[in-house]
């Protein structure tokens, strides 16, 4: 009770934990819906190429990983942008890019350890994702369920939960079954 | 009467004997009149079509792709590829993956082919641009091997690639094309089309964008339709044990220890293949995708049951050779049989002991058939003129394949022109009412066809999966072009009856006919053999000779 009051009193936490996107690429099936949403709702066409999201696919061993934003808490993309286009969204507390400030420079494109800003040709700007305002499309288009949009403060929630419900097949499965 | 809306398509024709490709609009009438997918395909085939057609000859091929292929629908991924059979008839693959969208993207919709290549050659089409390139160093390449050697080439790893293997190099008359990991199933010899041209693959690659009228709209018009699939028995079924398993769920679990996990096609939310990687024998370390549940029946029926890791291997031979996984099935069972009775020796085998339990030679004597080598050259003639040169005139073998196909897969196959994709999932119907449903069956199918959509999702195979209505509602906030059920309806009776035409005068075999088959041909107002009425002819506007 005592811990559970003072992390509700630290002054230091954030009112809100930040959300990320988390990918499972076990569960990908490749089928590059999330491209194809991100493009239309971003762009309203059809172009994975400008998608904020993408599926790194290597066919010959039958690996996807959709890749996108990771939202660093130190984000480089926001330090390397020399035009102050690329920085945190105070809301959504992800790195936002506002294409009026862009320069094009591709600094944040460059940078990015994760490959998820893009240079978009049409628009001539960097892009990246922004969650969609907060309700980001591609984890509601996924059926595979490989995107969840979590808080950071419970990433490992679900290995957790997995742990023990593998413990407790394993040593309650007895008396359970 | 405001003129009606029409969708508009480009057209590339590209000749390989010259070099040249041009590109231009689908012709103002033929988008009308088919709007596109697999029915303007027909007619491009109809219209481009070679007058004299010798068999093997290096006939024209049509590639089309749909009116939301790449768009927001539920998997609008398909490609349609059509082409004169060299077994007489029309040959057409409808392929799933990637291919058609980055078509699309490339900005074409339909590729028409024409003339034969002096060498080995493959076609790029990038963002517009059709180039005829040298592949001579892909000869005898498998279509798995060759699709990864133009990607690696191109350095390009979002190019999709359609592919022939040995199989269609060499003409074998089943030989079909492979894109990603496709089944080539009941194509007809579309591979030894391409290999008759001199056509190895196909290359694409876009980055243009296709516009959507109502992105908004159609984002939450897809997502509704995407929750009632998935909530559908059909979507349940699809998703949880897929197209290998689909009649089977208990069985999916066979599968389980070889799955690396499930795969879909562009933009498709039920994920029906398996992705599985084989652990022994000699294909040990290869990947394999798509079997679907006839083609493991077939191949149940070569090996036995319960041989699980050897029919996944089957897939990934045949789609590696590019060969027709029933057809070669048929084939090795009675290569086997005759093995067994003494008829074939050790030495006309080449040393291959033919049993079930020997994979490695089942493998081999595909491999042979691919390249046409020894035993494989004779099987590769097809069953009955293999017969000839290998049995005395007076043996009769009647080792045979027995799909166990229900009714209303029956009588499916024998209506269709082109292999019905859905035919594995198709349910046993009553008998009353058979040639009704088959031919409404064929309408939504070829409806889908005509949108570009897979047709496993849709009114073909249960009433609560979106049908005319549905189909008409994304074309409209994806095009904006309205096009009425009823003209959805009517082009794909159109072009039912035109592919039955041609399939005709290239002298198709006729299917044998039974009461429903009879039934429905009238539905189709086709007369009681199958040749479409000239009042169907007059009323679906394509005239006396359209």
């Amino acid at each position: 009770m005592k811990i559970w009051r003072f992390w509700q009193s630290n002054p230091r936490r954030p009112a809100t934990s930040p959300k990320v996107l988390v990918i499972d690429p076990e569960k990908c099936t490749g089928c590059r819906q999330c491209e194809l949403v991100c493009s239309v709702s971003h762009t309203g066409e059809s172009d994975p190429a400008r998608s904020r999201i993408r599926v790194a696919k290597r066919e010959e061993v039958g690996f996807y990983l959709p890749m996108t934003c990771q939202n660093c808490e130190r984000a480089i993309c926001t330090e390397v942008c020399p035009a102050g286009a690329c920085a945190k969204d105070a809301e959504l507390q992800v790195a936002v890019i506002d294409p009026k400030k862009c320069i094009g420079c591709k600094s944040c494109v460059l940078a990015c350890p994760f490959g998820a800003p893009t240079f978009d040709e049409v628009q001539r700007v960097s892009i990246k994702c922004d969650y969609c305002g907060g309700q980001p499309r591609c984890v509601a288009a996924c059926s595979a369920g490989a995107i969840s949009f979590v808080d950071a403060d419970k990433l490992n929630w679900s290995r957790r939960r997995q742990l023990a419900d593998k413990l407790i097949a394993e040593t309650l499965g007895d008396r359970t079954s | 009467m405001p003129a009606r809306e029409r969708p508009t398509a480009r057209v590339g024709v590209i000749d390989l004997a010259t070099g040249q490709a041009k590109v231009s609009e689908l012709a103002p009438d033929t988008a009308d009149q088919y709007l596109g997918g697999r029915a303007a395909g027909i007619r491009l085939l109809q219209d481009y079509r070679r007058v004299s057609v010798d068999a093997l000859g290096p006939d024209n091929v049509v590639l089309s792709t749909g009116l939301l292929g790449g768009m927001v629908a539920p998997a609008a991924s398909m490609t349609y590829a059509l082409s004169v059979s060299p077994e007489g008839g029309l040959a057409g693959a409808s392929l799933g993956g990637f291919f058609g969208p980055e078509l699309r993207w490339a900005g074409l919709d339909h590729l028409i082919i024409v003339g034969k290549s002096a060498g080995l050659s493959y076609l790029l089409v990038h963002d517009g641009k059709i180039e005829i390139k040298d592949a001579r160093s892909l000869s005898g390449e498998s279509t798995l091997a060759t699709q990864e050697r133009l990607r690696r080439e191109l350095d390009d790893d979002c190019v999709q690639c359609l592919s022939i293997g040995p199989a269609g190099e060499k003409l074998v008359p089943f030989a079909g094309v492979v894109s990603g990991h496709e089944n080539p199933a009941r194509q007809r010899g579309l591979g030894a089309v391409f290999g008759a041209k001199n056509l190895k693959a196909i290359a694409v690659r876009g980055t243009r964008g296709l516009p959507v009228k109502f992105p908004e709209k159609a984002l939450d018009y897809n997502e509704e339709m995407v929750r009632s699939i998935r909530a559908s028995q059909v979507g349940r079924q699809l998703e949880s044990a897929g197209a290998v398993y689909f009649d089977d769920e208990r069985a999916a679990t066979a599968i389980d220890s070889y799955s690396i996990g499930r795969s879909g096609c562009f933009g498709c939310q039920l994920r029906c293949r398996y992705r599985y990687l084989l652990k022994e024998g000699t294909a040990a370390g290869a990947l394999g995708e798509t079997v679907d549940c006839l083609t493991r029946a077939a191949w149940d029926a070569v090996f036995g049951p319960e041989r699980t890791a050897s029919v996944l291997a089957a897939g990934h031979w045949l789609q590696s050779y590019g060969l027709d996984p029933l057809e070669t099935a048929g084939l090795v069972r009675w290569a086997m049989s005759l093995y067994q009775r003494g008829r074939l020796t050790d030495r006309e085998t080449g040393g291959l002991e033919l049993e079930a339990s020997n994979d490695a030679a089942v493998f081999e004597l595909m491999g042979r058939i691919g390249r046409r080598e020894g035993l494989g050259d004779v099987l590769a003639l097809g069953r009955a003129r293999a017969a000839e040169k290998i049995l005395p005139a007076n043996d009769q073998d009647n080792a045979s394949l027995d799909l166990h196909l229900n009714a209303a897969q029956g009588l499916s196959l024998a209506a269709s022109v082109f292999h019905p994709d859905y035919l594995f999932a198709l349910p046993p119907g009553g008998e009353d009412g058979l040639a009704a449903a088959a031919y409404e069956r064929a309408l939504c199918s070829t409806a889908a066809a005509i949108l570009g959509i897979c047709d496993l999702q849709t009114a073909v195979l249960a009433a609560d999966l979106p049908g005319f209505a549905e189909f008409s509602e994304m074309v409209y906030l994806n095009t904006g072009v309205r096009v009425e059920p009823d003209r959805l309806r009517e082009a794909a009776a159109r072009a039912l009856t035109l592919e039955r035409l041609l399939s005709q005068r290239t002298g198709a075999p006729a299917a044998p006919l039974t009461p429903p088959l009879v039934e429905y041909f009238r539905l189709a107002g086709w007369d009681e053999r199958g040749v479409p009425r000239p009042d169907t002819l007059e009323r679906l506007g394509l005239g006396a000779k359209p």
